[in-house]
Formats: C-alpha cells, structure tokens, sequence
C-alpha cells in the first residue's frame, strides 16, 4: 500500500506500535483493529521487516536446558493428562468435568500474550472507516465484505497425542451468527453412519454449549478436497474458548451436553 | 554466553526464512519434531532480544517459555506471504516483553526496566548495537540518515522496550523532543528503506 502524504497516521501508528512506544491503551486498541483491517497488517509486516536487522544482529544467547523442558511439560504432559477423558477417577482423583480438566495449563501460560484481546467485535474498536464497510457488508449481505472487516478466528483441533486433525476457521458475522469458514481435514475422524460429530465451543470454567453438528462427515470432514467444507453455526465465541468435537448418536447431544467422546479440542486463537 | 559469540549475518537470515517457514506449516499440523527445531534454530534469538527487554535472565527465559508456548498453539496463523518467520517470532516475543514491561509501570515495579541490569546484559549498548545493525546491506545508508539523537531514541525504544516518556526520562529531555526524535527517525528509515 503507498504511503499517500495525507494518510500519514496508520503508517505511523504502525511503526509506533513495531518499536513499541505506543501506549499500552493505544497499543491495545491498535491490536483490535488489527484484528479488522487487513491493511494495518501490512502496514505493521512491512515494519517488522524493515526493522528486523535490528533483532538479527544481537548476539544469540542460548537458553537454558530446563526452558525446553519446561516448554515440553507444558504444552505436552498436560494434554496428554487432560486427554485420558474418561478414566476421570481411575487414579483416584477427584472427578471433574473433563472441560475443566483440559487445556488450561498452556492456556494459561498463553495469557500473557492474549490478554486483552477479545473475539467480540464491539463498536469502539471500530473507526468510522470499518463502521462504513460494516453497514455496507450488512446491507449487501456481502459475505466477502463482511469478511474483509471482521476477525478470522482459527483453531487447530488436536486428538488425545496431540495432533492436530482439524482446523476451522471461524467467521463472526453478525449477532450470535458464526461460520465456519473452512474445515481442513488432515486426519479424518473415523465415524459410523449413526454417528455425528458435534462442535462444542467452552469459555474458560463454563460448560460447553453446542455451535452444531459439523456437516456430513463425508461431504466435508473426510473430504479430499481440503479446505472446502464451510457451514454456518449459531452461537458466540470468546477468543478464550476452547472448541472441541465429540462423537453423537446422529442428530447430535439431546442432553446439551456432550454425551460422547470428545475426540478432537483446541483453543481458538487469531489469525 | 558471550557478547562476542558468532552469529549468522543478517543475509543469511532470508536464507533461512524458507525453511523456518516450512517448520512452521509443520508445527501448525502438530509436528513436535519440527517444532523442536524451530526452537533449536530460533531461540538464542528470541532470548537475547528478551534479555535486552527485561534486563532479567531468569525473567526472561519464563518469558520464553510463554513464547514458544504461543508459536505452537499460532504456528497456523503465521502466513508466509505477509512477512518473515524470524519478523513473526519477533513479534511474539517483543510483544509478550512489552506486556510485562507496560504492567510494571503501572503497577508492583518488579520488572520495572530501570532495574539494575542483571549480568547476563553485561556491556550491552542499544545505540552500538543499532549501529553495528547498520552493517545489514539494507539499511546501512538509511542508519546514517538519521541524527544522533534520533538512533538514540529509537534504539532505547527497540532494544530496551522504553516508552517516549522513559526515553525522555533517560536522554534528559523533554518528551515532546523525544516524540519528535523517533517520528522523525522511523519516517527517514522508511524513506530511505521504500516499502
């Protein structure tokens, strides 16, 4: 993009926000709208990359053995405890809800880093140029415009090993409405004819609550055609939350809660 | 740990941009192996960038952790097209820096920068290290475009993670100036640089 002499700001703020001098306000609202406008994206890559020799030229110091470690333990031993869904009291341990007992040692070792920034997509983070395309996204019930002005959420699902098998992409639209934008197969769960695979979204200590069933397993999870599959969910979704996919009797939980194993869970991060 | 350890010429860094790209769309699809050797390669890296931050070794390696804790779980949104890995990991580790930084300005000062440096930032020069930076083909000129002061700013702001206000505080001017300094810098760099 070209730094026309009257639009100054944006590429400036983006420099501020690379170096680091923004104000932790300024700074904050800055990462939300980064979140809408893929212009100030660029903008900000193109700093990064202009001021990266200053990072490459430092001298390296090696970590420490124990950082590793410590790196492993918590991405990998606590998802590999949190997966054993079912033998909650095997052990002896008290039992509790299994999604409470995932994922959350490195969710939380990952909030210092998404603190603050929240998939909701309310109207002060907007300025008037994205509140513009908003209403005309609206209006038009453009769906491409529509995903040119809102967050990309992307969770990548992961089974009992830690692999991942899934990715979505979720596109808030507007209200409680999401889509899925994309269901990229990569290992594809294995289900029976009566079975569905249900999507669940989790906030942090609440219990699921259901974004539907995924649709047909063959048309879209175990497509070939990776990335093609798209749907249309109701809910809402933190950028805190967890997803995960069970397995249900076809036509999903009657309890509303998930009553099968859950086979794939991720977090939700930004795009 | 040595200051005067080698270190890979910023050329080779784009030389190695491919393959650190390619770990990552591993580590995207839960590669643990792919994911180690990012660490292998990248993390000396990020570690010295966070030691200059934080001015604290243990601090820092905590820091690390939350890192690489995120390139895993975000390896799927980094995106070749938009920038270099080593840019995105910067990111990352800058950004996580600076969260700890900001909070302890407003906050319990635990990890206030003004702290007394910790031995692992023996010797370390912002302004000295900007300018050996320079050495990089593709901003040596564009360095010596700026004043005195304006690679002073910018190199307390980069290296140390100084807010305008703490810049000011440390060069003894008034914060305006310091404002202006950097304003002025980051416009002649990108200039100089063309996007």
């Amino acid at each position: 993009m070209s730094s026309a002499p009257d639009q100054p700001p944006f590429d400036e703020v983006a420099a501020q926000y690379v170096l680091g001098t923004l104000s932790g306000d300024a700074r904050e609202r800055f990462e939300a709208q980064m979140l809408l406008d893929d212009d100030l994206r660029l903008l900000v890559s193109q700093w990064e990359q202009r001021l990266l020799p200053l990072v490459t030229v430092l001298p390296p110091v090696e970590p420490s053995p124990e950082t590793w470690v410590a790196i492993e333990k918590r991405l990998f031993e606590a998802r590999t405890a949190a997966s054993s869904l079912s033998g909650a009291s095997s052990d002896g341990a008290p039992r509790i809800p299994w999604w409470q007992r995932f994922g959350w040692a490195p969710a939380l070792a990952g909030t210092v880093l998404v603190a603050g920034i929240s998939a909701m997509i309310t109207a002060n983070v907007l300025n008037q140029r994205q509140r513009e395309a908003m209403q005309s996204a609206q209006s038009a019930q453009s769906t491409a415009s529509a995903q040119a002005t809102q967050a990309t959420l992307v969770a990548a699902l992961s089974d009992a090993a830690g692999a991942t098998a899934v990715l979505l992409r979720i596109q808030p639209v507007t209200g409680d409405r999401l889509t899925v934008v994309s269901v990229t197969n990569l290992r594809p769960p294995s289900v029976t004819a009566s079975q569905a695979l249900e999507l669940w979204t989790i906030a942090p200590g609440a219990a699921p609550r259901s974004l539907g069933l995924l649709p047909s397993v063959d048309a879209a999870i175990g497509s070939a055609d990776a990335g093609a599959a798209a749907f249309s969910a109701r809910g809402t979704v933190g950028a805190a939350d967890t997803l995960a996919i069970s397995v249900e009797p076809s036509g999903g939980s009657t309890t509303g809660a998930p009553t099968g194993p859950v086979i794939l869970q991720g977090k939700i991060s930004k795009l | 740990m040595s200051e005067t350890s080698t270190y890979p010429a910023p050329s080779l860094w784009s030389d190695q941009s491919a393959e650190l790209a390619g770990l990552l769309s591993r580590i995207a699809i839960g590669d643990r192996s792919s994911f180690q050797l990012l660490y292998q390669r990248t993390s000396s890296h990020l570690l010295s960038v966070l030691i200059r931050m934080l001015r604290r070794r243990a601090l820092a390696e905590e820091v690390l952790q939350d890192v690489y804790c995120s390139v895993w779980t975000r390896a799927a949104s980094f995106d070749a097209a938009r920038g270099a890995p080593m840019a995105w990991l910067t990111r990352i580790a800058r950004n996580a820096a600076l969260d700890l930084l900001r909070r302890a300005d407003h906050g319990d000062g635990e990890t206030a920068s003004g702290e007394v440096p910790d031995v692992a930032d023996d010797g370390f020069d912002p302004l000295e290290t900007l300018q050996r930076a320079a050495d990089a083909r593709q901003i040596r000129e564009c360095m010596g475009a700026l004043s005195a002061p304006q690679q002073q700013a910018i190199a307390l702001a980069f290296y140390r993670g100084l807010s305008h206000s703490q810049v000011a505080e440390h060069l003894r001017t008034p914060i305006g100036t310091v404002k202006t300094w950097v304003r002025r810098g980051l416009q002649v760099l990108k200039e100089c640089l063309g996007s």
